[in-house]
């Protein structure tokens, strides 16, 4: 199956969170992410970008932003995502304070698209469901770009359950 | 040097409705001298260890005085807790002071703390949040007042590096009065304003035969319920 069937443009990524009414991306930039990284740079009104030194930061300030009334999103790599597991741990399983999270799945090799994470042959890939399952915390799949209507499912259950959400982009975005 | 006391009852005497954002060390003592009532203004702010027992047994007595539930119960108004969290607080006060402009942000941050996060103030300097006072509890130990571990370096410089990050000032405080007397000029200044206070290690009480409590669940609730407290706070204050 060709890159193209999963990738999801950076003009639709930038819709999903306008839709969303994100005002606050909050991160630590992605590979996978890349074109949509470069198009919040750039700037896109009513979404201001925050780039920290690491994710555990990006979860914090994530957290002060939402306690003050902010809509934050974060964007990170799935590698950013095990580095800030105690503070997600922290801050959205003990303190149950919401956080939609799009996080890339890195190194995933182009064979593996279409196929589940797990069978990926890069750990980094394989062990992000299993992990994501273990702790509790709902993801969901972008696999296409239709699967972004799924950014609304996690802005919803992240507030209901007053817990984390992940949104796993499985493919590098487009430069659209 | 300070004692924690007096670095503490500083800030709960003079921050006004500024929101509080605290570790480990600093929120059980806010919670000592700010007491039932929230307010801090009968604790007595000298230095030394003298002044450290009997600041901190004046607010055992007004918290027993003023409490009319349980004793441990504490008002929390406008502060939350990064805790169990090391290393939080000043992304914390980061995104409070972004969300909320027109409010100061105190964060009150510890040594050990801010050294598991020092990438923490580039990404503040960066932003540059005018309404940020991020002070930093220097005390060189790790469960002070229990094992009082030494931290990994002795002499670490944070004001400095504060500084070389790019807050707008950044400044080294030893002296208790001193502290008091620049706080309100250091609150009101254009941020993000860096605060390293020297203060001394709470006197170690363990000892062979000792024995450390569990843990309490609000140990683990708080930082939650103090989250939606503010949050409810906030939002009651924002603008129609």
């Amino acid at each position: 199956m060709a890159l193209a069937d999963h990738s999801i443009s950076a003009s639709a990524g930038i819709a999903a969170l306008q839709r969303n009414r994100v005002d606050h991306v909050v991160t630590v930039p992605d590979w996978v992410q890349l074109s949509l990284h470069q198009r919040l740079q750039d700037g896109v009104e009513g979404i201001r970008l925050i780039s920290c030194a690491n994710e555990n930061q990006t979860v914090t300030v994530a957290a002060g932003l939402t306690i003050g009334g902010k809509r934050p999103i974060l964007m990170m790599q799935n590698q950013g995502l095990y580095n800030c597991l105690n503070t997600l741990r922290a801050v959205c399983l003990d303190a149950h304070i919401p956080m939609v999270f799009m996080v890339g799945q890195f190194g995933r090799e182009f064979a593996n698209l279409g196929q589940p994470t797990t069978q990926s042959r890069r750990t980094m890939v394989s062990i992000m469901e299993p992990l994501l399952k273990s702790i509790d915390v709902p993801y969901h799949c972008l696999e296409s770009e239709s699967d972004l209507a799924r950014m609304e499912d996690a802005f919803e259950q992240a507030e209901a359950r007053r817990t984390a959400v992940v949104l796993l982009v499985g493919a590098p975005m487009a430069w659209q | 040097m300070m004692n924690i006391v007096q670095a503490c009852g500083v800030v709960a005497k003079g921050r006004g409705d500024a929101i509080l954002v605290s570790t480990m060390l600093s929120m059980f003592i806010f919670d000592r001298i700010e007491g039932a009532d929230g307010k801090a203004r009968m604790v007595p702010l000298l230095g030394g260890k003298a002044g450290l027992v009997l600041g901190l047994a004046v607010a055992k007595v007004k918290q027993k005085l003023g409490a009319s539930g349980p004793a441990a119960e504490v008002a929390t108004t406008g502060r939350i807790s990064s805790v169990p969290l090391m290393g939080g607080a000043a992304g914390l006060g980061l995104g409070l002071a972004l969300a909320q402009p027109q409010r100061r942000v105190v964060v009150m941050d510890g040594d050990a703390s801010l050294l598991m996060e020092l990438g923490g103030l580039a990404t503040v300097a960066a932003v540059r949040p005018k309404n940020l006072l991020h002070v930093v509890v220097h005390n060189g130990t790790q469960f002070t007042g229990l094992g009082n571990l030494k931290i990994t370096t002795t002499d670490f410089q944070f004001a400095k590096l504060a500084s070389d990050a790019g807050y707008v000032h950044a400044e080294r405080i030893s002296d208790g009065a001193n502290w008091a007397e620049r706080f309100p000029r250091l609150l009101a200044m254009d941020g993000p304003v860096f605060v390293e206070l020297m203060v001394e290690p709470v006197p170690q009480q363990t000892k062979p035969g000792f024995e450390q409590e569990e843990m309490p669940d609000r140990q683990f609730d708080r930082m939650g319920q103090e989250a939606l407290a503010l949050q409810a706070m906030l939002a009651q204050d924002a603008p129609a």
